[in-house]
């Protein structure tokens, strides 16, 4: 048994491209779609073939798509991608050269993620000892510029033939490969050319979240907690429900900026999302247990890092400090704190060699933050907090 | 793509000059103080050592060719020349420092030139970065407290972040190697030794920020030794401003880092400034400058004043008053100084040691 043969799929392919059916195109173009496993279609020289039944400009496009699955029949990933490179630079100068028009984005969409999925691939399979790491990612990367400047250059256009609504889905697989190879500097101009395009309301919902969420991580890296938290909660909310594996993704960076913020996630919502290493996190900041803090910190390092979360995880004990002193106000019930009783339940809770003037230097911090409102009196070793709400809530700062 | 290694060229200059370019300069008077034959610097004209004299750093430029053969100095040169300028030109006894730092900036860029242009091995690259990042590394600090006319402390850390980066780059290139067990180069004997340093200076030179910090929370676990883990951990109480700890901690780095890590002081004594200014603000308590000079590493309490009238801070005998409304935020940090406990560490150490030697754990100070 085969799936359809190859000169009616063509024959398919003709009728759509005629009828400007882009997302059909992008159907029978794409090397997701059940016809790439079919044998019948792993045809090492197709250009007779294609060149009967299809005209300029789709004839080239097919071929090298044709030719793509057939590498890939062969396992010869780097092979694929470098076709499929050279298939996106071929439908690059296409969609230039089509005025006025932009029933074929959604084949670009295709094209490119197509492209991204490979280069992956590639990488993987590319890794010997002379190679640079991230390398293929980056030409890729360069190939995705080319489509992105085509769109972003289409200013003439009418809003309901513009090209320039291709921008984000662009943008979100630049982002993806930018993440992968660490260069994240290189999103901000790119977010600059989405914050100033005026279709930000057309472009779909699931687009938008995709942007937000990396848009947020980006903030998070740059310590602008405000913006993440806004950005992430944005993906968190619109994200579809059924999305679980999404939905876990966007918490496990959204968890620790709230916390940050002085938020505290539900158990029930780490439990559903399966992010219940953060809930003995939460427990350990929101009682100042250091010891249970530092404890947890070793065990999931690993994962933090592998996240990218483990600084602003590291800044979290701040938080820490100050649920713990806040305690220690409480059960003394003075408003003049000595010093030696915070050093103390530092030193309890496994902060060992923490001594008087580096307790004074913790205080000092939370005070300058406005998370206690008091002073130190040096002199006197004694924290003197103010009467009223020496310990503001955390979220009144933001 | 595969041919291009053939691309490159390999010079056949063996001497650290080329022979036209020391007629050249000969003849131009453009001879270097220390290339010149000793006893003939006064002479109208100054001859060349052929012994001392270094090939200088020429700009590429339009129309001039940089890829001579004759011109070129291959791999086994240019870590004789590094060598030479690291080891017999920095000893010498004759010359000021800022003379030396000059010539030796000036003929490192003329190095890494020649090993750009030949694309030379990983291995070389290597042997030749790492003592001249230690060379900028080392003059960032010796330097540090001179005026902007003498040493540009923003140039200098330019070439340092330059060779330091690509260092790292080729660290990262080589890291598959040490995956596969029955690999044997040579090279990666040194490498494990010297890596690590590398890291940790990269860690200390970039304090505060956070991309370096996940650069080495990402690095496979065979480098996090000590001193690695040592320069993380101060740089992650920078991020939390425990700037007790910092200070503590910095003093027990081995010398070289601990010199690039006082390079932070006088913004890490700004910043504690300012947060005590809020924390300890009072109207009648003081702190005393005595506990001040130990926590930040202060060499006298005359520094502390120097310090505290330029920030705007006020001083009562030998007392401080914090007052939050008295700090000047809009002040800039101090001038950099040389601080008392890196001298002391510096002090019985061979300058050529510091910079071509890969150091070892007895190195440390605790």
């Amino acid at each position: 048994m085969t799936f359809m043969s190859v000169s009616n799929y063509l024959q398919i392919l003709e009728r759509a491209w005629n009828s400007q059916d882009g997302a059909k195109v992008a159907v029978f173009m794409s090397l997701r779609h059940e016809h790439a496993n079919w044998p019948n279609y792993h045809i090492e020289k197709p250009e007779g073939l294609v060149e009967r039944f299809l005209p300029s400009p789709l004839d080239e496009l097919v071929i090298l798509h044709l030719k793509c699955l057939f590498a890939l029949s062969q396992q010869d990933y780097m092979g694929a991608y470098q076709i499929q490179s050279n298939l996106t630079q071929s439908f690059t100068k296409i969609l230039q050269l089509q005025k006025e028009e932009n029933w074929s984005l959604p084949i670009m969409y295709c094209i490119c993620l197509d492209l991204r999925l490979l280069a992956q691939q590639a990488e993987k399979s590319h890794s010997g000892v002379n190679e640079k790491p991230g390398e293929i990612l980056e030409k890729a990367a360069e190939c995705l510029m080319g489509c992105f400047r085509v769109c972003a250059a289409d200013n003439r256009s009418a809003e309901e033939d513009t090209k320039r609504i291709g921008m984000l889905a662009l943008v979100n697989q630049l982002f993806k490969v930018y993440f992968r190879i660490n260069k994240l500097h290189l999103c901000k101009p790119l977010i600059r050319a989405i914050q100033s395009s005026p279709f930000n309301d057309s472009f779909s919902l699931g687009q938008q979240i995709t942007y937000k969420y990396f848009v947020g991580r980006k903030a998070m890296f740059d310590s602008d907690y405000k913006m993440a938290d806004e950005y992430l909660t944005y993906a968190f909310e619109n994200c579809h429900k059924s999305s679980k594996k999404n939905k876990r993704l966007i918490l496990i960076y959204l968890v620790p900026v709230k916390m940050l913020l002085g938020y505290i996630p539900s158990k029930s919502v780490l439990e559903k999302y399966d992010v219940i290493q953060f809930w003995e996190l939460v427990q350990a900041v929101c009682q100042g247990n250091l010891k249970a803090f530092d404890e947890l910190i070793e065990v999931h390092e690993s994962f933090f890092i592998k996240c990218g979360i483990y600084l602003i995880i590291e800044k979290l004990k701040i938080i820490a400090y100050r649920n713990l002193f806040k305690k220690v106000y409480h059960i003394l019930k003075t408003h003049q704190i000595p010093v030696e009783a915070l050093q103390t339940a530092l030193v309890y809770l496994g902060q060992s060699d923490v001594d008087l003037d580096e307790t004074e230097c913790i205080v000092a911090n939370l005070i300058y933050e406005g998370k206690i409102k008091g002073y130190i009196s040096h002199q006197h070793r004694k924290v003197v907090v103010s009467k009223q709400n020496p310990f503001p809530p955390l979220t009144s700062f933001i | 793509m595969v041919n291009e290694l053939n691309q490159f060229i390999t010079g056949t200059c063996e001497t650290m000059c080329p022979l036209e370019e020391m007629k050249m300069r000969e003849k131009e008077h453009l001879l270097h103080i220390l290339e010149m034959v000793p006893g003939t610097e006064k002479l109208d004209r100054p001859l060349a050592d052929p012994k001392r004299i270094v090939k200088s750093f020429n700009r590429s430029a339009a129309g001039k060719s940089l890829a001579k053969k004759s011109q070129l100095r291959p791999p086994e040169v240019l870590l004789r020349t590094v060598n030479y300028l690291l080891d017999d030109v920095i000893q010498n006894k004759n010359v000021s420092w800022t003379v030396k730092y000059n010539f030796i900036m000036d003929r490192l860029r003329s190095v890494r030139q020649d090993m750009i242009i030949q694309n030379i091995s990983r291995a070389y690259s290597i042997c030749l970065l790492q003592p001249i990042v230690r060379f900028y590394a080392y003059s960032a600090y010796k330097l540090c407290h001179e005026e902007i006319g003498v040493f540009d402390p923003y140039l200098n850390r330019k070439h340092l972040h330059e060779c330091l980066n690509r260092l790292l780059v080729i660290y990262d290139e080589t890291e598959e190697l040490f995956q596969l067990a029955d690999m044997k180069w040579e090279h990666l004997e040194m490498i494990k030794e010297s890596r690590p340093h590398f890291e940790a200076l990269y860690i200390i030179l970039n304090l505060g920020n956070e991309v370096a910090l996940n650069r080495v929370l990402k690095i496979s676990r065979i480098w996090r030794t000590d001193v690695v883990q040592r320069s993380t951990y101060i740089a992650l109480n920078y991020l939390k401003c425990n700037f007790v700890r910092v200070c503590r901690y910095m003093k027990k780095l081995p010398p070289l880092l601990a010199a690039v890590a006082a390079l932070h002081l006088s913004e890490v004594r700004r910043k504690y400034f300012e947060i005590m200014s809020v924390a300890f603000s009072s109207k009648n308590l003081t702190f005393p400058s005595n506990t001040l000079k130990e926590l930040l590493l202060f060499q006298s309490e005359d520094d502390i004043i120097k310090d505290c009238r330029h920030y705007g801070i006020q001083l009562e005998g030998n007392a401080i008053r914090f007052d939050k409304n008295s700090f000047n935020k809009g002040s800039t940090k101090v001038h950099d100084r040389k601080e008392y406990f890196i001298e002391e560490k510096l002090n019985n150490m061979n300058e050529s040691c510091l910079l071509l030697v890969n150091h070892d754990v007895d190195l440390y100070v605790s």
